[in-house]
């Protein structure tokens, strides 16, 4: 089993250290091999909405520029934890770039789910859990709640978490998250 | 009564290389057209050439010193696209506050039919104006952003624009005014049967996949497949 820890060189805080150390610990306890992996300012150029990733180079990415190697370790996963800043309530611009850019991972076609709603299908017959712990200095609860349907409200198989600075605490949430692969819409 | 030569700045946030194919581009051409008229400096700035050709200073200037400012983008992700966070996560770090009472407005555009789901990067926006100490007025979700495009002179289309007049005007009110109108974010769908936007939708990728010289089932690769 494998967890992809991903998160953003740009808040580098001591935090930060001290989350990626517990949680590595925490999903070794569990039985996963981890890979980190820390999105530097400018490493990843932004989504241009191109599409090509549909019908030229179905599945990737045309940009060669690290996004092939985030993919390919995401769909590689179990899960996938991205400690992410929130940023106006939203996910932080480096997280935000390679969350963009996660689109070759689906099909360009729309499905329409139980309750209505319209998304893309699947191209995959399953993908990683993916876990969400947004961070920042005295977020709000209207920046939390933001966070939250940003990231839960319109997708399946997303756990959103914060940290509220009890290590402990954060690692039982997560343990009480599924941590494996999933199929079904996405 | 504000001054009759207020300073709107349109910021037209869509990634795409060909801005001719860019909803927010066309939004953004449409919007200074119709703020033109009356007595308003309006300017548009294109968030992917001021970070491709590293001419942010300009435009954070002009947003400081903007009365009112619209942000027309495209949905990534049920959120802002990564390109307009990185612009405005940058501006909020050289100008952490406002200068003076600012307006924020957004036109917001999503590919699926439901307009609604933009209504997280509406929120975003709000976030970003109480925490720079600016005044959020709300603004227009529009759905079915793929055909807004080529299908933008069709009768169908027509609620869309209404809907982002009234924004207009509403904006053009509040610049003579000492206060504003009361915040409204409304969403609009062209009226268009949604099957058959999917069923279009569905064949345009189909048609795109074969002028690249993939056959339909291509697309459905799967390069990391474990």
């Amino acid at each position: 089993m494998q967890a992809y820890l991903i998160s953003d060189g740009e808040f580098a805080t001591p935090r930060l250290a001290e989350l990626q150390k517990r949680l590595t610990e925490f999903f070794v306890s569990r039985g996963f091999t981890t890979v980190e992996k820390t999105i530097h300012r400018d490493e990843l150029a932004f989504c241009r909405g191109c599409f090509d990733c549909w019908v030229k180079t179905p599945g990737e990415c045309i940009m060669h520029d690290g996004i092939a190697e985030i993919n390919k370790a995401c769909m590689s996963s179990d899960v996938v934890l991205y400690l992410c800043p929130v940023v106006f309530g939203q996910f932080s611009a480096n997280i935000k770039f390679a969350i963009d850019r996660w689109l070759p991972n689906m099909l360009p076609y729309f499905v329409v789910r139980n309750d209505g709603s319209t998304m893309h299908s699947s191209r995959y017959a399953d993908y990683p859990a993916q876990i969400f712990v947004g961070y920042g200095d005295q977020l709000s609860s209207t920046e939390m709640q933001l966070f939250t349907d940003v990231s839960k409200k319109h997708r399946s198989n997303v756990t959103v978490l914060f940290d509220k600075g009890n290590d402990d605490l954060l690692c039982a949430e997560i343990d009480n998250s599924p941590l494996r692969r999933i199929g079904g819409l996405l | 009564m504000s001054q009759s030569n207020s300073k709107i700045v349109l910021v037209s946030a869509s990634p795409k290389v060909d801005q001719t194919m860019s909803v927010s581009s066309l939004f953004a051409n449409y919007a200074r057209e119709k703020l033109h008229s009356s007595e308003l400096t309006v300017e548009i700035i294109a968030v992917r050439n001021v970070l491709l050709h590293h001419e942010t200073d300009h435009a954070y200037e002009a947003l400081q010193n903007a009365d009112a400012i619209m942000f027309i983008f495209p949905l990534y992700f049920f959120c802002l696209p990564a390109m307009l966070t990185r612009f405005l996560q940058d501006f909020v770090a050289k100008y952490p506050t406002a200068q003076q009472h600012n307006k924020v407005y957004a036109i917001v555009n999503c590919g699926f039919p439901e307009a609604g789901i933009n209504l997280e990067a509406m929120r975003g926006l709000e976030c970003f104006s109480k925490q720079t100490m600016r005044t959020f007025l709300g603004g227009v979700m529009v759905g079915c952003g793929g055909m807004l495009i080529s299908a933008k002179d069709a009768p169908f289309m027509r609620p869309v624009f209404e809907k982002i007049d009234h924004l207009l005007e509403r904006m053009i009110r509040d610049c003579k005014s000492d206060q504003p109108e009361k915040a409204l974010t409304e969403q609009v769908e062209p009226k268009f049967p949604r099957n058959l936007y999917f069923f279009s939708g569905n064949a345009g990728w189909n048609a795109s996949a074969r002028k690249n010289g993939l056959r339909i089932r291509d697309i459905k690769r799967k390069p990391y497949h474990m």
